[in-house]
C-alpha cells in the first residue's frame, strides 16, 4: 500500500493550505501546486461532469449513460468483466443512444463516445460506431485504439450480445478534428467542453452516414507524427 | 490473499435478519478488505474505516461502483447493493497533456 500513502500524503500537503506551513515552505510548493491546480483532477471531476449534465435538457440526456475515468481506469487493470456486466445490466447500456467513455491515462484525458451501442451492426443509418476525442492529437488516440476495441468487445459480452467478435472489432473508430489545447495543462477541460458541445449538438439518433455533429469535423488527412510534434514546439 | 484483512463494522449480529451486507474493498494495489455493514448505514462509515486502516486521506482516493463514484450519504440499500459485492478504491488522477 506504499503507493496510496505517499499519494495521501502528498495531498495532505497541498490541501493543509498556505496558513500552516511557513513562507519559505510556500514559495517552494507554489510552482507545481499551481501547475497542477490548472489541470483537472478526478476528485474534482464529478462537479463539474454533474454540472454539465445538469444544463443539459432531459430529453438530451434520455439514453446517455457514462462509466467513471477511475472505474475506466480500473477495468484496464483488471480487465473484469464481471463489474462491467453489472454496469451494463443495471445502466441499460444497450439501450442507450450515447456512451460516454471518459478516461485520464498517462496525465492525458480524452473520451470515447460509442453511438448506437445497441443498434443492428449492418443498419445503413443507425449502426454503432465510435469517436475517440482527444484535445492533443499527437498519436495517442491510434494508440489507444487496439485496448478501447478490447473494452468494447468486454462490454459486448457483458451484455451477452449475438455480435460476432469480427463484427465488433470492425466497429468504425474516427478521430474527429476538434479544437486543440495549446498548453500541457488543459486537456480535462477540453474534454468537459466536448462533452458539452456533443451533448447540445447531437441529433437524437445518431447517423453516421450523415455529417458529424456540432462541432466536430471529420478528420483531414491526419498530420504525420512528426509534424503535429513540430507545431507543438513552435507555438 | 496474503494481504487480505477483515473488518466487522458492527461485531453483533443485528437482530433483523437480512439487515446486513458483506462488501469488498479493492485497492489499487490489489489488497482486498472486507467490510459487513447494516444495508442502511450510509457508506461514509465504511470509507473512513477504509482510510484509517490503510493509513490514507479521504480525499486522496475515490471509491466507485458500478461505473459510479460513491458518495458518503448513500447506502448499500440505496444503491442495491448485493452480498458480496466488490467496491474500488483508487487514487485521484490529473491529467493536463503528454508533452
Amino acid at each position: 500500500m506504499a503507493g496510496t500513502r505517499s499519494g495521501g500524503k502528498k495531498y495532505k500537503f497541498k490541501s493543509s493550505g498556505s496558513a500552516k506551513q511557513g513562507k519559505s515552505q510556500k514559495r517552494l510548493k507554489q510552482n507545481s501546486d499551481d501547475e497542477v491546480e490548472e489541470q483537472l483532477s478526478t476528485l474534482v471531476f464529478d462537479d463539474y461532469w454533474s454540472l454539465i449534465w445538469k444544463r443539459i435538457t432531459s430529453e438530451r440526456i434520455e439514453g446517455c449513460v457514462y462509466y467513471h475515468p477511475l472505474s475506466f481506469r480500473s477495468y484496464l487493470t483488471e480487465k473484469s468483466v464481471k463489474k462491467l456486466k453489472k454496469w451494463v445490466s443495471r445502466h441499460k447500456v444497450f439501450s442507450s443512444r450515447y456512451v460516454f467513455i471518459p478516461m485520464c491515462q498517462s496525465n492525458h484525458w480524452n473520451m470515447l463516445i460509442i453511438c448506437n451501442i445497441g443498434e443492428d451492426m449492418n443498419s445503413k443509418t443507425n449502426s454503432p460506431c465510435m469517436f475517440l476525442l482527444d484535445s492533443l492529437q499527437i498519436g495517442e488516440a491510434t494508440r489507444l485504439e487496439p485496448r478501447l476495441r478490447e473494452f468494447v468487445f468486454h462490454l459486448y459480452e457483458s451484455g451477452n450480445r449475438k455480435e460476432s467478435a469480427e463484427e465488433i472489432f470492425n466497429i468504425p473508430y474516427n478521430i474527429p478534428s476538434i479544437p486543440q489545447q495549446e498548453d500541457g495543462t488543459k486537456c480535462g477541460y477540453y474534454m468537459l467542453f466536448y462533452m458539452f458541445k456533443f451533448l447540445t449538438a447531437c441529433p437524437y439518433q445518431f447517423d453516421i452516414s450523415k455529417d458529424y455533429p456540432g462541432f466536430m469535423v471529420k478528420a483531414r488527412k491526419q498530420l504525420s507524427l512528426r509534424k503535429r510534434r513540430e507545431k507543438l514546439q513552435v507555438r | 490473499m496474503s494481504g487480505t484483512t477483515t473488518a466487522d463494522e458492527d461485531k453483533k449480529p443485528g437482530t433483523e435478519g437480512g439487515a446486513h451486507i458483506n462488501l469488498k474493498v479493492k485497492g489499487q494495489d490489489g489488497n482486498e478488505v472486507f467490510f459487513r455493514i447494516k444495508r442502511n448505514t450510509q457508506l461514509k462509515k465504511l470509507m473512513n474505516a477504509y482510510c484509517d486502516r490503510q493509513s490514507v486521506e479521504m480525499n486522496s482516493i475515490a471509491f466507485l461502483f458500478d461505473g459510479r463514484r460513491l458518495q458518503g450519504a448513500q447506502t448499500p440499500d440505496e444503491l442495491e447493493m448485493e452480498d458480496g459485492d466488490e467496491i474500488d478504491a483508487m487514487l485521484h488522477q490529473t491529467g493536463g497533456g503528454i508533452i
